[in-house]
């Protein structure tokens, strides 16, 4: 399956799920080691992996199967850019309900430091003249998956990990395994599906995936809160234990964002409630304006995106602790002299720090502080997108979980040659 | 069948009141609410604390003994079947809530605690567990855990899965870790997710801790009349397409009427082919609106008479009529078996029709009450045990429902779980190699194989030699894979 126009790189792109099998059941014997990528947009999640003899590009496995308008369920090919299935979806006036921020390719080389790097193609020259160019690649909807990436509107929705109903996937052996079915209510056999949701492609190859719809909202209400971060605090903490129902609430240090999709009645209602919720906190607000909605939630959204010369932290904390991670996070960043810019589901108490200027040390210096101060605050630290040479100086996952014994177990039972991106994961799996 | 050995460590553990052996009163453990399947068990246990149930479960891997968990027995699969070689523990002690976050919407409980009781414990601060099986007054949430249950309303808001953020369990090697965790994404693999629903394969929950929800300050609920189940099925796409989730969708043909209604006169219209109830919950605010457009939609695919709750009263009755569906059928047959079975909801007239043919060849009567809005069917398979062969046959017409569900991209089962009762009929929903695959993630969690053991999947013990008749896997049929 090498690509033949390219001597010596061992990248291949399965197109259909027998190429994909053969794909992956071969070296296994030898042990041969695999990277599974899509996009690329996220390969520096994770430590480097190891031993990478081949690369599997699963850009070629990028149909929608089916898509089912009245079940409101879609198969979809793992490779498949999220914007194409969007697109497609649109049509029937439904959507994947997600939306997790762009980030801009990630270079092989920098992943692969030392195993392929003297024979590992750039992708943008792989086989197949439909092989989108690197520098064109955006995240694919398995890529999307086995990071468990999410964005703001995951507060009604939940992540990607929720609306995934069923998945084929690969092993390294080639054994084809499938879990779920095309229904959203099933408790037949174990939900493996979860096990590979955020598994950064070190259990298998997933092919295919079978997630839930829903349909496209009416009308979009946006509502600003300009707040600092112990009064943003109080207010999401009363949006949550109000009867108020938004889709998202992200908060950039100085503003609170509060965003509600549906019908015109609901939205219209539910702004005006929140004017009157906010104004009883001694806070000021306004309504975003239609034309400016779509621009602000591209912006919102992409506070959270990775890469671009920066170090992405991703936090998680209790929706309580907004205050206390907004704080910490500007003590730390001062104290090791990085610029950092907070971004916050704040409901979630999912949080993104992007890190720019200084260098590897720097920010390795912010993230241990960061971590230390996580014991008392209450929830964790994870390095996502890394500028070179934090690699060297951190574990992108911190203190492993007791429950890492289990982890090791599983990986050595679905892939006891350790070939799928080889010490990416948590522990070094 | 427990050694006098074993018999006496569990007593010095648990003391003389922890420990069930008498044979009548270890019979009232030998099924769960499967009642076609019993076994006595070979000892019970009733741990009250998480060191106590470490420390059986230690006694029974250096035993070799296999240990069966079991929470209220309200499993509807027999997942809680004892073995008479075993060690059934039964967690209805560990009834402590832990700790409630009202601010973050959390709280940590034991597995004994009974689904309705959370929802007690933080009514006060106007929360609730969202997931609402039709036992949730005696169901405990580590049996619910155990099966990742669902209810009436959880096309809105989801099961067990999506709303427990963690679980503290014990391996079958005694050892005692925590999945999850009460922030969102903890670094590593989401083992939370693979235990939920894994039926007391992988280990035994000791506390969990649950999402809550606010709850919700308006409700509306409203009950249509159609012709034919189909309609009533056209009508729930037409909502759902329309954008508008209602918090509960439910449907009962004009058999299942006749049982609720000579049961509890909630009202349903007698003689009518399907009754489709309706629930919106949410902000008081364009509910009334939705309220409409759910009227209209219903209208249109041929509502004939469509009754609104005007009171909490009504609505309740409403409710108690659907709810007591199951308890009614006495008044049709002496005996029903109850399938599970889940099918895209486009498919539901097709299913219906051929389940009609299935239950027509077989000479048995079926009523069907389901959660129409995810396509959840619980068809109910009556039948007179005392006539000869009927319960036999009416077993193999519940089987053949529920395959007839997989026929059609659909599931064998959407919350009773697999358990002894439909473990046989996996391979008709999996092939061999996602079967295997399933059991390699067991075989991480519980190596020695200890943890109720015959559940799930099928084995010669359960299913013969061999495990149903193979039907071949699309992947197989396609050219794709190879039978193992």
């Amino acid at each position: 399956m090498a690509d033949p126009t390219v001597p010596g790189a061992d990248v291949t792109r399965p197109t259909d799920l027998l190429q994909a099998r053969d794909v992956m059941r071969e070296g296994h014997e030898r042990g041969a080691g695999l990277l599974i990528c899509g996009g690329t947009t996220k390969l520096d999640w994770g430590r480097p992996p190891q031993g990478v003899e081949r690369i599997i590009d699963t850009t070629g496995l990028d149909r929608l199967i089916e898509h089912d308008p009245g079940d409101m369920t879609a198969v979809v090919g793992a490779g498949m850019p999220l914007g194409q299935l969007q697109d497609r979806l649109a049509t029937a006036g439904q959507w994947l309900a997600i939306d997790p921020p762009r980030n801009a390719p990630v270079d092989l080389l920098r992943v692969l430091p030392t195993t392929v790097s003297t024979r590992a193609p750039s992708l943008p020259s792989l086989s197949g003249q439909s092989s989108p160019d690197q520098a064109e690649r955006t995240a694919t909807v398995g890529g999307i998956f086995a990071s468990n990436d999410s964005g703001p509107r995951r507060l009604r929705y939940g992540s990607l990990r929720e609306l995934v109903i069923g998945m084929t996937v690969v092993l390294p052996d080639g054994t084809v395994a499938r879990s779920g079915s095309k229904v959203i209510k099933n408790v037949a056999g174990y939900d493996l599906c979860k096990l590979y949701s955020g598994s950064l492609g070190t259990l298998g190859l997933v092919v295919e995936l079978i997630v839930r719809l829903h349909p496209l909202p009416d009308t979009s209400r946006t509502v600003r809160v300009p707040a600092a971060s112990n009064s943003a605090t109080a207010l999401v903490l009363a949006l949550m234990a109000s009867p108020l129902e938004p889709t998202a609430v992200e908060y950039n240090g100085d503003e609170l964002f509060i965003r509600f999709d549906g019908s015109d009645v609901h939205t219209s209602e539910q702004s005006k409630r929140t004017l009157d919720l906010v104004a009883s906190h001694q806070l000021d607000c306004a309504l975003i304006p239609d034309e400016q909605q779509a621009a602000l939630w591209e912006e919102l959204g992409q506070a959270h995106a990775g890469g671009d010369g920066k170090s992405t932290l991703r936090i998680a904390a209790l929706p309580s602790r907004l205050h206390a991670v907004t704080s910490m996070i500007r003590q730390v960043a001062e104290q090791a002299r990085v610029d950092v810019a907070l971004a916050s589901h704040a409901c979630l108490g999912l949080h993104t720090a992007r890190l720019a200027g200084g260098g590897a040390a720097q920010h390795a210096a912010l993230i241990e502080r960061a971590r230390a101060r996580m014991g008392e605050i209450g929830g964790h630290v994870v390095v996502r997108s890394k500028i070179s040479g934090l690699d060297e100086l951190v574990d992108p996952f911190g203190p492993p979980p007791p429950s890492l014994s289990i982890m090791r177990r599983v990986k050595q039972r679905l892939d006891g040659k350790s070939r799928c991106a080889r010490g990416r994961f948590i522990g070094g799996l | 069948m427990i050694s006098q050995q074993l018999h006496q460590a569990l007593v010095d553990c648990l003391g003389p009141e922890g420990v069930v052996s008498e044979r009548t009163q270890l019979r009232t453990y030998e099924m769960d609410a499967l009642t076609g399947h019993r076994q006595v068990p070979g000892v019970v246990v009733l741990p009250e604390s998480k060191e106590q149930v470490c420390a059986v479960v230690r006694l029974c891997r250096d035993a070799g003994v296999p240990i069966v968990p079991r929470g209220a027995g309200t499993g509807l699969s027999g997942g809680a079947m004892p073995r008479e070689d075993g060690v059934l523990i039964v967690l209805s002690r560990m009834r402590r809530i832990l700790a409630i976050d009202p601010e973050n919407q959390r709280a940590v409980v034991e597995p004994g605690v009974t689904n309705s009781a959370i929802s007690q414990a933080v009514a006060a601060h106007g929360l609730y567990y969202a997931p609402d099986p039709s036992s949730q007054m005696v169901c405990s949430i580590g049996g619910n855990v155990a099966e990742n249950s669902g209810g009436a309303h959880c096309l809105k808001y989801g099961f067990t899965t999506h709303h427990v953020l963690a679980v503290e369990i014990v391996l079958s090697d005694g050892e005692v870790v925590t999945l999850g965790d009460s922030v969102l994404d903890p670094p590593g693999y989401d083992l939370r997710g693979v235990f939920i629903g894994s039926e007391g394969t992988l280990g035994i929950a000791t506390s969990i801790t649950v999402r809550l929800l606010r709850v919700p300050e308006a409700v509306r609920t409203m009950v249509a009349d159609f012709d034919t189940p189909a309609r009533a099925g056209d009508a729930v796409t037409a909502i759902i397409e329309a954008g508008i989730i209602p918090a509960a969708v439910e449907m009962l043909d004009s058999l299942a009427i006749e049982a609720c209604e000579d049961a509890t006169g909630a009202g349903y219209t007698r003689g009518i082919g399907a009754a489709l109830v309706v629930e919106l919950d949410g902000p008081e605010a364009g509910i009334d609106e939705s309220l409409a457009a759910v009227e209209t939609l219903c209208r249109n695919s041929g509502a004939s008479k469509i009754r609104l709750a005007e009171s909490d009263h009504e609505r309740a009755l409403i409710w108690k009529g659907r709810k007591a569906a199951f308890a009614a059928m006495g008044r049709l047959a002496p005996n029903y078996f109850v399938q599970d079975g889940v099918i895209p909801r486009t498919q539901l007239g097709r299913v219906l029709e051929r389940m009609a043919e299935l239950a027509s060849q077989a000479e048995l009567r079926v009523a069907n009450v389901f959660h129409a809005g995810d396509g959840n069917l619980h068809p109910l398979v009556l039948y007179n045990g005392s006539n000869p062969g009927e319960s036999e046959r009416a077993e193999k017409l519940a089987a053949d429902i529920a395959e007839l569900c997989v026929e059609y991209g659909g599931s064998i089962t959407g919350e009773h779980g697999v358990g002894v009762d439909k473990a046989c009929s996996m391979p008709k929903m999996f092939s061999a190699d996602d079967l295997a695959t399933m059991l390699e993630v067991r075989q991480a969690f519980d190596p020695a194989g200890l943890c109720n053991p015959d559940k799930v999947f099928p084995t010669p013990r359960l299913c013969g030699e061999i495990p149903g008749p193979y039907r071949p896997h699309p992947l197989e049929e396609a050219g794709l894979i190879e039978r193992m």
